[in-house]
């Protein structure tokens, strides 16, 4: 069983990589960041069974592999922020409803969690 | 507020799961705590479970099955249930700011319908860099009196007989219309505020979503009077007056090249609609697939209109 650890604190495991020049386009069109490293991440994970993401877009990666996910979120949600830019909710609510198992990084995490997302 | 009518928040929801918590967090937070919230919705027992039961406001809420469930019985299902003299209608793609049942409510006359504000929500405003965009910015009295932030008293309902089940679009034009031939005051309430969600669409799922317009045509064949409301009385909006005139224009022009004129209002709304400047080369880039949606528009109002035997583009 191979596990992909995307993002993890301290570098290990594999990184989602925006591509900066798609990025500022799409930025400036409003999407969300980040979608540009989800081609790369998906032709990764390929070489993998499970996927231990620490950020939103590679627990949306690894949902959208069909890969059992485990997504530990450090991101503290709120009203401003669930929604803000185009395909953020899209992105946000597949991360999180997707995934076999959410684990909080923080209490403040997990009532933000709770709160938004009922999760 | 214990001289004040009770009030109960009746809330459709459809698709929408997330954002009607959201909405719930919102209704949390009013400065009006005195009311009674009761949902409607076709959500599968475990989706209701975690969002609704686990809210702490813990709403009264009605489960309809996936597909019979239209907006309109929904919100009659709702206001039924409902024990409050007032009735309170907003959305669950909608944010209420935390004084707005306060403010709806103390804009209550006997026999009267209060319209609020309603406008795009700031926290999604980058959004409307999106070319297809869905929101709502309203300034209430407005002649649609749409049920993202409206107010009824529960007497006035039942003596309408609530909201058309048969309309499949505009129901709540509908209603309103009803209630000003009975004689009802419709008052605007412009304190009264409501964000409503800014959706982004594909061009593909703009179309999909604007089908149901079509059936704006039945809305009008019951409500002959609400055409004084439309540009020469046939148009739905003065988009699709302008989309209509251009359509003629380009056909038109190759015979008499003096016909391409007419196309000019619907290229100067469509190219300045985002600005001035650098904007109007953005305008510009998106105006095929602007063309195509409004024309699909015009074009599903035109099979409605015979679909309903009324005259309507």
């Amino acid at each position: 069983m191979r596990t992909a650890a995307i993002d993890a604190p301290g570098g290990d495991g594999l990184r989602s990589r925006p591509l900066a020049a798609a990025e500022f386009v799409l930025a400036r069109r409003g999407f969300t960041p980040g979608l540009t490293s989800l081609p790369r991440l998906a032709l990764e994970l390929r070489r993998f069974d499970r996927v231990h993401a620490y950020s939103v877009i590679g627990a949306y990666a690894g949902v959208r592999a069909g890969l059992p996910t485990t997504f530990t979120c450090s991101e503290v949600l709120e009203r401003g922020n669930v929604a803000d830019r185009r395909l953020r909710l899209h992105v946000l609510a597949r991360a999180i409803e997707g995934a076999d198992e959410v684990i909080p990084a923080t209490p403040e995490v997990a009532a933000s969690l709770q709160r938004w997302f009922a999760a | 507020m214990a001289d004040s009518p009770s009030v109960s928040v009746v809330v459709a929801s459809h698709g929408r799961h997330l954002r009607l918590r959201w909405l719930l967090n919102a209704l949390e937070e009013q400065t009006r705590r005195d009311f009674e919230l009761i949902v409607v919705h076709t959500y599968d027992a475990a989706t209701a479970a975690r969002v609704l039961d686990g809210h702490p406001l813990a709403p009264r809420h009605i489960a309809v099955e996936p597909g019979t469930g239209s907006p309109s019985r929904q919100r009659n299902l709702g206001w039924r249930a409902a024990r409050g003299e007032l009735i309170a209608f907003t959305d669950d793609d909608c944010r209420p700011e935390a004084d707005w049942l306060e403010r709806l409510t103390a804009a209550a006359r006997a026999g009267a319908v209060v319209q609020g504000r309603t406008r795009p929500e700031p926290f999604e405003a980058e959004i409307l860099r999106a070319p297809h965009v869905r929101t709502l910015d309203i300034v209430p009295v407005n002649a649609y009196v749409q049920t993202a932030n409206v107010l009824y008293p529960r007497a006035l309902l039942e003596r309408l007989g609530g909201f058309d089940e048969r309309a499949v679009a505009g129901e709540d034009v509908g209603l309103s219309l009803r209630a000003r031939r009975a004689g009802a005051e419709i008052v605007a309430a412009p304190d009264a505020v409501v964000y409503h969600a800014v959706e982004s669409h594909t061009l593909p799922g703009i179309l999909r979503a604007n089908l149901k317009w079509r059936y704006l045509a039945y809305l009008v064949g019951q409500h002959p009077e609400f055409r004084r409301e439309m540009p020469l009385r046939l148009f739905w909006d003065a988009d699709h007056l302008r989309t209509t005139a251009a359509l003629a224009g380009a056909l038109g022009a190759r015979r008499h090249p003096a016909l391409g004129l007419l196309a000019a209002p619907y290229l100067q709304r469509m190219l300045t609609r985002r600005g001035t400047g650098r904007r109007m080369a953005v305008a510009a880039a998106e105006l095929p697939g602007q063309a195509v949606r409004q024309l699909a528009e015009v074009a599903g109002m035109a099979a409605g209109a015979l679909e309903h035997r009324t005259p309507i583009l």
